[in-house]
């Protein structure tokens, strides 16, 4: 079991080893601060902390709705909100433009009042919303179950009314769950790519976000790919490594 | 009077009207299942019963036939559960100042009053402390000053001191005494010792309804209930009163002292440590066959156990009957150790 498990791990490890031995150091300062290069990396952070600050926004009511009331076609709603989990994100892609194109279900109202939303930075970060949602209300739906409702009707028999429950009590008890509901979202706003460019292209500084411009440069600059690349390794595993760190920790603090 | 409450849940069986004056605190007996926790979670605005209505203080709480329900925050209704429950994020203070700050006084006045709880409940120095640091006592103690620090027109106790070490329970029962005094409060409890030590009256419940009821001292010294008499520790003997005693449904007699006319259900009950245990059928009265059941030791007496009674003997006199589980013997009470009521 123990060589099993060792195998795995280095079958996660080794093409990002690999990776680095392709880095050409000489020319990484270079590479990655590039005008497209910088562009890319300022897109991607701009419309990732959008897309999060949404998921926050409607997330926390959704993971609420699902987690502490019951309605009629809950779980149908719930499957559907965790289906852009499983879906793969091109389809997100062509899912977004058919409702926000040009000629999509919002879209056209929208284009009439003369807001068009495809292939701009804002379908970017819907883009980027659309497939980083579940992943908050995932993680905050199934801590507001662990957490049960003891505390809050403890809460309110003290003479807390609900939104005052909801402050001081739920969100506070559910609080490393929503941190790392919210870096796991923003992780994945900052790697989309295929509801990305299907939805909103690849213009450079307005669209084209780091995975984008890594995919486009493999092709005439391998080695700014693989310079970008590491970047967002390294991004990435400092998004690994807060959420370990929230996690556990805060939750060291409630336990017993 | 301070509460009135009607309750039917048609699902659980559960169907009880009950009062309870000012100041005065009842205990809630029975067994597990009987409706006891229902009852609260009715009180405390937490289960919506399918009918019924209650009133604190001429306020209505619910009327359910008018559909008027006040959610748990607006009823002045504190509930302290078996376990603390303190919230884990909050220290000790603010857990306390919870309630005072949820009815819009400022942080200062909710401390303040904080502190004062947690004076009255004896943990005055625990004020900084995060519940996770502290132990089962102190916590419950904590818990105590948060459930009073609102100052509830009504407190529900949830077997207060059930999920703690005997070390510690005897003294936070006195403490419990002091605070309840002059306050309106229901205690579940399935400990005798709470229900001599904390109420005024006992409502003891079986299967959703009120069995038996009355001041704690009456109900206990002349149970009508077998779960009451298990709780009180008495033999109980059931029947119809006669000129002596009473009858028993198979036709058993006991003769005792006691009061009722001829002709009314009764009931006798009698200590376990007046009961003896014979081999052979004696010749007076008040005999009655059984067969042991199980032998218990405790301390410096045995626990025999029949279907219907039980009888504490020395070890010695244990030992010389050689008595086993399976055993059939004769339980036998003196007629002065016997008390005779109406049921």
């Amino acid at each position: 079991m123990i060589v099993i498990a060792i195998v795995g791990a280095a079958f996660v490890l080794l093409p990002l080893v690999a990776m680095t031995t392709r880095v050409n150091w000489g020319g990484f300062l270079a590479l990655v601060t590039s005008e497209s290069s910088v562009a890319a990396l300022v897109l991607s952070l701009r419309t990732s902390i959008a897309a999060t600050v949404l998921c926050v926004l409607f997330g926390v009511p959704m993971a609420l709705m699902l987690a502490r009331t019951t309605f009629a076609g809950q779980r149908i709603v719930r499957t559907i909100v965790l289906l852009p989990l499983v879906l793969p994100p091109v389809i997100g892609g062509i899912a977004l433009l058919a409702a926000f194109g040009r000629q999509g279900l919002l879209g056209r109202p929208l284009e009439l009042l003369g807001i068009s939303v495809a292939f701009s930075t804002v379908a970017v970060v819907i883009a980027q919303t659309f497939v980083a949602l579940p992943f908050l209300v995932l993680s905050l739906e199934g801590a507001l179950r662990l957490a049960g409702t003891r505390y809050e009707a403890v809460a309110a028999t003290l003479g807390a009314r609900p939104t005052t429950v909801l402050r001081r009590i739920t969100l506070p008890l559910v609080l490393p769950a929503l941190l790392s509901g919210t870096v796991l979202s923003f992780a994945r706003a900052l790697g989309e790519f295929g509801a990305t460019l299907t939805f909103a292209g690849s213009l450079q500084g307005v669209t084209r976000t780091l995975p984008l411009e890594i995919y486009l440069q493999r092709e005439t600059n391998p080695d700014a790919a693989v310079a970008l690349s590491l970047v967002l390794v390294v991004v990435s595993l400092v998004v690994v490594a807060l959420t370990l760190r929230t996690a556990p920790g805060a939750r060291a603090r409630f336990a017993a | 009077m301070t509460l009135h409450l009607e309750a039917r849940v048609a699902e659980r069986g559960f169907d009880i009207s009950l009062e309870v004056a000012a100041g005065e605190t009842l205990a809630v007996l029975g067994p597990n299942g009987a409706g006891k926790s229902t009852l609260l979670s009715i009180l405390a605005g937490l289960l919506r019963p399918d009918s019924g209505r209650a009133e604190l203080d001429g306020e209505s709480l619910f009327d359910l036939s008018r559909r008027h329900w006040l959610p748990p925050h607006q009823r002045g209704i504190s509930l302290l559960a078996q376990e603390p429950l303190l919230f884990p994020h909050l220290s000790a203070l603010e857990n306390v100042a919870f309630g005072p700050r949820s009815a819009g006084r400022t942080r200062a006045e909710a401390r303040a009053s904080a502190r004062q709880w947690l004076a009255a409940v004896e943990a005055a120095e625990l004020w900084d402390s995060r519940p996770p640091q502290l132990s089962g006592g102190q916590a419950q103690r904590v818990a105590i000053a948060r459930a009073l620090a609102p100052e509830p027109r009504l407190l529900l106790l949830d077997e207060p001191l059930a999920a703690l070490d005997v070390a510690v329970a005897p003294t936070l029962r006195l403490m419990l005494r002091t605070v309840l005094a002059g306050r309106a409060a229901i205690v579940v409890t399935h400990e005798v010792l709470d229900a001599l030590t904390l109420a005024d009256r006992v409502v003891v419940l079986g299967d959703g309804v009120i069995v038996e009821q009355g001041a704690t001292a009456e109900v206990l010294q002349r149970p009508r209930h077998p779960f009451t008499a298990g709780l009180a520790g008495l033999n109980l003997l059931t029947g119809v009163r006669t000129g002596t005693g009473l009858r028993m449904a198979d036709g058993t007699v006991v003769t005792g002292p006691g009061s009722g006319r001829i002709g009314v259900p009764a009931a006798a009950a009698a200590r376990p440590s007046a009961t003896s245990v014979h081999l052979d059928q004696p010749s007076g009265p008040n005999a009655f066959a059984a067969t042991v059941q199980d032998l218990e030791p405790r301390g410096d007496s045995v626990r025999v156990r029949s279907a219907s009674m039980v009888a504490d003997i020395s070890p010695g006199r244990a030992a010389a009957l050689g008595l086993t589980p399976g055993l059939s013997v004769w339980f036998t009470v003196p007629e002065t150790e016997v008390t005779i009521y109406p049921r």
